[in-house]
């Protein structure tokens, strides 16, 4: 990926590198699950907040649509190791900073689902079907 | 509920999902499911296929809901 500066829009690539230096943290077990846990979850914030600015308030072009996809695809594939982990790591609570693991597991699948939204592969007419089927209405 | 009703409620329960502190995002889960759950009852639509459908739907909602928020807020800033 390009990772060069762009001056119009340096969010998406801090943002990456955000990303990636959580998931190489998760992967080399640098951290404690914790630590990680807490800087995931405020990566996810800020991820929703470039989300919110770029593609839904804004005009997106085929530049935010792909660092769009490639860094929720990166969040979610780090929130997915850390719930594994966290799983399996029994004895850890979460609860210590300050969140349960239901909440943990809510936003991993938040982000499944927000790819399945965003990136699903559906015909138009089978969304039209669906839309008319379940709620009566034209897309 | 009318099935009109039941989309509108299926687009809060999804903003309210989006906007949830991290505490309470397994509690607004259950309620967008549960509304997601109730709409593909009886019918071949998974939930996410659903989901998906109504994303176009979800991005206008949610770009008009923030515009009024942010509208509101600097409403009240500027009357303080």
């Amino acid at each position: 990926m390009d990772l060069s500066y762009s001056i119009e829009k340096p969010d998406w690539v801090a943002l990456t590198i955000v990303i990636e230096e959580i998931h190489e943290e998760l992967a080399q077990s640098r951290r404690n699950l914790l630590y990680c846990l807490s800087n995931w979850f405020l990566a996810v914030t800020i991820f929703k907040r470039f989300e919110e600015r770029q593609m839904v308030m804004g005009s997106p072009v085929s530049r935010d649509r792909e660092y769009h996809r490639v860094n929720l695809t990166g969040i979610l594939a780090s929130g997915e190791k850390l719930l594994h982990e966290l799983l399996k790591h029994v004895e850890l609570d979460t609860r210590t900073v300050g969140i349960d693991l239901q909440d943990v597991q809510a936003a991993v699948e938040e982000l499944r689902m927000s790819y399945a939204e965003w990136f699903s592969d559906m015909t138009p007419d089978r969304k039209k079907q669906i839309l008319a089927e379940v709620f009566g209405v034209e897309d | 509920m009318s099935r009109i009703e039941l989309l509108e409620q299926i687009l809060e329960a999804r903003f309210d999902l989006d906007y949830a502190p991290r505490e309470l995002k397994a509690e607004c889960q259950r309620r967008l499911f549960s509304l997601v759950d109730k709409a593909i009852h009886g019918k071949n639509v998974s939930r996410y296929e659903l989901l998906h459908s109504l994303h176009d739907r979800y991005v206008q909602y949610k770009r008009v809901r923030r515009k009024r928020e942010k509208l509101s807020m600097s409403q009240r800033l500027r009357s303080q």
